[in-house]
Protein backbone atom coordinates (compact mmCIF):
# COMPACT_ATOMS: atom_id res chain seq x y z
CA UNK A 1 0.00 0.00 0.00
CA UNK A 2 1.36 3.35 -1.21
CA UNK A 3 2.11 5.44 1.95
CA UNK A 4 4.11 8.80 2.81
CA UNK A 5 5.02 10.28 5.94
CA UNK A 6 4.76 14.10 7.19
CA UNK A 7 7.19 14.90 10.13
CA UNK A 8 6.56 17.72 12.28
CA UNK A 9 9.26 20.00 13.70
CA UNK A 10 7.37 19.88 17.13
CA UNK A 11 5.82 17.08 18.40
CA UNK A 12 2.07 17.49 18.39
CA UNK A 13 0.11 15.58 21.42
CA UNK A 14 -2.88 13.40 21.33
CA UNK A 15 -4.12 10.72 23.30
CA UNK A 16 -2.92 6.87 22.84
CA UNK A 17 -3.00 4.35 25.75
CA UNK A 18 -5.18 6.52 28.31
CA UNK A 19 -2.39 9.37 28.01
CA UNK A 20 -1.31 12.46 26.68
CA UNK A 21 1.90 11.61 24.46
CA UNK A 22 3.94 13.46 21.95
CA UNK A 23 3.72 12.43 18.49
CA UNK A 24 6.55 13.32 15.59
CA UNK A 25 5.46 11.84 12.17
CA UNK A 26 2.03 10.79 10.55
CA UNK A 27 1.96 8.01 8.22
CA UNK A 28 -0.62 9.10 5.09
CA UNK A 29 -2.55 6.74 3.42
CA UNK A 30 -4.22 6.39 -0.04
CA UNK A 31 -7.65 7.70 0.13
CA UNK A 32 -10.23 5.07 0.11
CA UNK A 33 -13.49 4.89 -2.57
CA UNK A 34 -15.93 6.08 0.20
CA UNK A 35 -14.26 9.55 -0.10
CA UNK A 36 -14.45 9.86 -3.89
CA UNK A 37 -16.55 13.14 -3.10
CA UNK A 38 -13.89 14.71 -1.43
CA UNK A 39 -11.04 13.73 -3.63
CA UNK A 40 -13.16 14.45 -6.49
CA UNK A 41 -13.71 18.08 -5.17
CA UNK A 42 -10.16 18.81 -4.77
CA UNK A 43 -8.79 16.92 -8.04
CA UNK A 44 -11.84 19.41 -9.67
CA UNK A 45 -10.02 22.33 -8.20
CA UNK A 46 -6.50 21.84 -8.73
CA UNK A 47 -6.89 21.74 -12.82
CA UNK A 48 -9.29 24.42 -12.52
CA UNK A 49 -6.18 26.43 -11.40
CA UNK A 50 -3.95 25.13 -13.43
CA UNK A 51 -2.71 27.72 -16.04
CA UNK A 52 -4.09 26.99 -19.74
CA UNK A 53 -1.55 29.10 -21.55
CA UNK A 54 1.19 27.48 -22.62
CA UNK A 55 -0.52 23.98 -23.65
CA UNK A 56 1.34 23.93 -26.98
CA UNK A 57 4.54 22.79 -25.13
CA UNK A 58 3.00 20.22 -23.50
CA UNK A 59 3.99 17.52 -26.15
CA UNK A 60 7.92 18.13 -25.33
CA UNK A 61 7.08 17.17 -22.03
CA UNK A 62 5.44 13.66 -22.47
CA UNK A 63 7.06 10.08 -20.80
CA UNK A 64 8.26 12.59 -18.32
CA UNK A 65 8.00 12.22 -14.75
CA UNK A 66 6.04 15.18 -13.10
CA UNK A 67 6.39 15.95 -10.17
CA UNK A 68 4.86 18.58 -7.78
CA UNK A 69 4.84 19.41 -4.48
CA UNK A 70 2.40 20.28 -1.86
CA UNK A 71 3.46 24.08 -1.66
CA UNK A 72 3.28 24.34 -5.69
CA UNK A 73 -0.31 22.94 -5.25
CA UNK A 74 -1.72 24.88 -2.99
CA UNK A 75 0.04 28.08 -4.66
CA UNK A 76 -1.63 27.12 -7.89
CA UNK A 77 -4.90 26.87 -6.45
CA UNK A 78 -4.46 30.01 -3.90
CA UNK A 79 -3.88 32.14 -6.87
CA UNK A 80 -6.38 30.50 -9.34
CA UNK A 81 -9.88 32.63 -9.72
CA UNK A 82 -11.66 29.03 -10.65
CA UNK A 83 -11.23 27.70 -7.69
CA UNK A 84 -12.51 28.90 -3.80
CA UNK A 85 -9.09 28.34 -1.83
CA UNK A 86 -10.89 28.08 1.64
CA UNK A 87 -13.14 25.64 0.44
CA UNK A 88 -10.34 23.88 -1.18
CA UNK A 89 -8.88 23.73 2.56
CA UNK A 90 -11.90 22.83 3.89
CA UNK A 91 -12.63 20.07 1.75
CA UNK A 92 -8.80 19.12 2.51
CA UNK A 93 -8.82 18.79 6.25
CA UNK A 94 -12.18 16.76 6.25
CA UNK A 95 -10.30 14.15 3.67
CA UNK A 96 -6.99 13.97 5.46
CA UNK A 97 -9.39 13.52 9.09
CA UNK A 98 -11.20 10.99 7.69
CA UNK A 99 -8.89 8.13 8.80
CA UNK A 100 -6.29 7.91 6.12
CA UNK A 101 -3.25 9.03 8.28
CA UNK A 102 -1.95 7.90 11.39
CA UNK A 103 0.24 9.68 13.97
CA UNK A 104 3.42 7.23 14.59
CA UNK A 105 1.61 4.53 13.60
CA UNK A 106 -0.94 4.45 16.44
CA UNK A 107 -3.58 6.79 16.41
CA UNK A 108 -5.59 8.00 13.23
CA UNK A 109 -5.23 11.82 12.73
CA UNK A 110 -8.81 13.99 13.84
CA UNK A 111 -10.25 16.67 13.22
CA UNK A 112 -9.83 17.54 17.01
CA UNK A 113 -6.01 17.15 16.62
CA UNK A 114 -6.01 19.16 13.36
CA UNK A 115 -8.11 21.96 15.02
CA UNK A 116 -4.75 22.15 17.67
CA UNK A 117 -2.13 22.27 15.43
CA UNK A 118 -0.54 25.56 13.98
CA UNK A 119 -2.33 27.04 10.47
CA UNK A 120 0.56 26.52 8.64
CA UNK A 121 1.29 23.09 9.07
CA UNK A 122 -1.82 21.94 8.51
CA UNK A 123 -2.21 23.57 5.15
CA UNK A 124 1.15 22.28 4.50
CA UNK A 125 0.03 19.05 5.31
CA UNK A 126 -3.19 19.07 3.51
CA UNK A 127 -0.41 20.26 0.34
CA UNK A 128 1.17 17.14 0.76
CA UNK A 129 -1.17 14.78 0.62
CA UNK A 130 -3.17 16.50 -2.21
CA UNK A 131 -0.18 16.15 -4.01
CA UNK A 132 1.04 12.62 -3.42
CA UNK A 133 -2.25 11.02 -3.51
CA UNK A 134 -4.90 13.28 -5.99
CA UNK A 135 -2.89 14.85 -8.28
CA UNK A 136 0.57 13.65 -9.27
CA UNK A 137 -1.07 9.97 -10.75
CA UNK A 138 -3.40 12.11 -12.30
CA UNK A 139 -0.91 14.15 -14.26
CA UNK A 140 1.49 11.47 -14.85
CA UNK A 141 -1.14 10.13 -16.88
CA UNK A 142 -1.74 12.86 -18.79
CA UNK A 143 1.81 13.41 -19.87
CA UNK A 144 2.05 10.27 -21.13
CA UNK A 145 -1.10 10.09 -23.76
CA UNK B 1 -20.05 37.52 32.86
CA UNK B 2 -21.29 34.45 30.91
CA UNK B 3 -22.17 31.14 31.99
CA UNK B 4 -20.19 28.22 30.22
CA UNK B 5 -23.12 26.32 28.50
CA UNK B 6 -21.68 24.09 25.83
CA UNK B 7 -18.49 22.35 25.43
CA UNK B 8 -16.91 19.44 23.65
CA UNK B 9 -16.61 15.53 24.83
CA UNK B 10 -13.57 14.48 23.52
CA UNK B 11 -12.47 10.84 23.92
CA UNK B 12 -9.56 9.62 22.54
CA UNK B 13 -9.22 12.44 19.89
CA UNK B 14 -12.55 12.25 18.59
CA UNK B 15 -14.97 14.61 19.57
CA UNK B 16 -18.36 13.17 19.90
CA UNK B 17 -21.49 14.32 19.61
CA UNK B 18 -23.63 14.48 23.00
CA UNK B 19 -27.74 15.31 24.39
CA UNK B 20 -27.03 19.59 25.45
CA UNK B 21 -26.47 20.27 28.70
CA UNK B 22 -25.58 16.48 30.23
CA UNK B 23 -21.49 16.75 29.99
CA UNK B 24 -20.24 17.25 34.14
CA UNK B 25 -17.26 16.47 35.59
CA UNK B 26 -15.61 16.38 38.73
CA UNK B 27 -11.83 17.70 39.34
CA UNK B 28 -10.96 14.60 41.36
CA UNK B 29 -9.84 16.57 44.59
CA UNK B 30 -11.29 14.09 46.67
CA UNK B 31 -13.38 14.55 49.61
CA UNK B 32 -11.83 15.86 53.39
CA UNK B 33 -12.72 15.52 56.55
CA UNK B 34 -12.03 17.87 59.86
CA UNK B 35 -12.32 16.05 63.60
CA UNK B 36 -11.66 17.86 66.83
CA UNK B 37 -8.66 16.43 68.67
CA UNK B 38 -9.05 17.35 72.31
CA UNK B 39 -6.20 18.92 73.76
CA UNK B 40 -8.04 19.17 77.05
CA UNK B 41 -9.56 21.98 78.89
CA UNK B 42 -12.33 21.47 77.15
CA UNK B 43 -10.50 22.79 74.13
CA UNK B 44 -10.16 20.81 70.84
CA UNK B 45 -7.52 21.58 67.77
CA UNK B 46 -8.89 21.02 63.95
CA UNK B 47 -7.80 17.62 62.69
CA UNK B 48 -7.73 17.79 59.00
CA UNK B 49 -7.96 14.79 56.86
CA UNK B 50 -8.13 13.61 52.98
CA UNK B 51 -9.34 11.06 51.55
CA UNK B 52 -7.24 9.72 48.57
CA UNK B 53 -9.64 7.25 47.96
CA UNK B 54 -11.95 9.92 46.36
CA UNK B 55 -9.22 11.31 44.64
CA UNK B 56 -10.26 10.60 41.37
CA UNK B 57 -12.46 12.51 38.69
CA UNK B 58 -16.03 11.65 37.01
CA UNK B 59 -16.61 12.86 33.55
CA UNK B 60 -20.02 12.09 32.04
CA UNK B 61 -22.30 13.00 29.27
CA UNK B 62 -25.28 11.41 27.46
CA UNK B 63 -24.64 10.50 24.02
CA UNK B 64 -27.52 9.96 21.01
CA UNK B 65 -28.47 6.39 20.86
CA UNK B 66 -27.10 5.93 16.78
CA UNK B 67 -25.99 2.39 16.10
CA UNK B 68 -21.97 4.17 15.60
CA UNK B 69 -22.05 5.55 18.89
CA UNK B 70 -23.12 2.69 20.32
CA UNK B 71 -20.33 0.68 18.95
CA UNK B 72 -17.66 3.29 20.13
CA UNK B 73 -19.08 3.27 23.37
CA UNK B 74 -18.36 -0.44 23.42
CA UNK B 75 -15.08 0.29 22.11
CA UNK B 76 -14.20 2.83 25.75
CA UNK B 77 -15.74 0.23 27.63
CA UNK B 78 -13.22 -2.88 26.40
CA UNK B 79 -10.54 0.01 26.13
CA UNK B 80 -10.75 -0.38 30.07
CA UNK B 81 -8.76 2.22 31.48
CA UNK B 82 -6.51 3.24 28.10
CA UNK B 83 -8.94 6.09 27.38
CA UNK B 84 -8.28 9.40 27.61
CA UNK B 85 -11.53 12.18 27.72
CA UNK B 86 -11.12 15.75 27.33
CA UNK B 87 -13.88 18.55 27.40
CA UNK B 88 -13.40 21.83 25.74
CA UNK B 89 -15.24 24.81 26.20
CA UNK B 90 -15.49 28.50 25.45
CA UNK B 91 -17.40 32.08 25.58
CA UNK B 92 -16.48 35.06 24.48
CA UNK B 93 -14.62 35.41 28.21
CA UNK B 94 -12.37 32.19 28.60
CA UNK B 95 -11.75 28.74 27.81
CA UNK B 96 -12.22 25.50 29.43
CA UNK B 97 -10.04 22.69 28.86
CA UNK B 98 -9.80 19.36 31.07
CA UNK B 99 -7.92 16.19 30.90
CA UNK B 100 -8.81 13.03 32.06
CA UNK B 101 -6.17 10.50 31.43
CA UNK B 102 -6.51 6.64 32.21
CA UNK B 103 -9.93 6.74 32.27
CA UNK B 104 -12.31 3.84 32.32
CA UNK B 105 -16.84 3.16 31.84
CA UNK B 106 -16.35 1.68 35.34
CA UNK B 107 -20.35 1.11 35.47
CA UNK B 108 -22.64 -1.17 33.38
CA UNK B 109 -23.84 1.43 31.22
CA UNK B 110 -27.29 1.39 29.59
CA UNK B 111 -28.00 1.83 25.91
CA UNK B 112 -31.93 3.30 25.47
CA UNK B 113 -33.97 2.52 22.39
CA UNK B 114 -36.24 4.98 21.55
CA UNK B 115 -37.32 8.42 19.83
CA UNK B 116 -35.73 10.51 23.33
CA UNK B 117 -33.35 7.90 23.91
CA UNK B 118 -29.59 8.51 25.45
CA UNK B 119 -26.84 6.21 26.09
CA UNK B 120 -25.67 7.92 29.43
CA UNK B 121 -21.73 7.42 29.58
CA UNK B 122 -19.41 7.71 32.91
CA UNK B 123 -15.88 8.21 32.81
CA UNK B 124 -13.74 7.25 36.02
CA UNK B 125 -10.02 8.69 35.75
CA UNK B 126 -7.04 10.23 37.58
CA UNK B 127 -7.31 13.64 38.25
CA UNK B 128 -8.46 15.96 35.58
CA UNK B 129 -5.77 18.26 34.77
Amino acid sequence: MKTFEFKFDEPIEFSHGGERVEGNSITFYAPKPKQRKKTGKLKQAFFRALPTEGNENQSSHRNEEVEISGAEVLFLVAHSKETDYPDFIETGRSLICDQVGKIDDTEYFTTFIADNIELDVLEEMIGEYIANFIVRSSLQSLTKR
Amino acid sequence: MIQLTDATFIVNNEAVPTIPNSIAFTEGLGEQSMKAASIGGGAVEPIYANDLETAFSMSKAELPSTPELIELVKIWKTNRNNNVVQIVGETPEGTLTRTFARAALTSDYEVGIGTDATIPVEFKSISAV
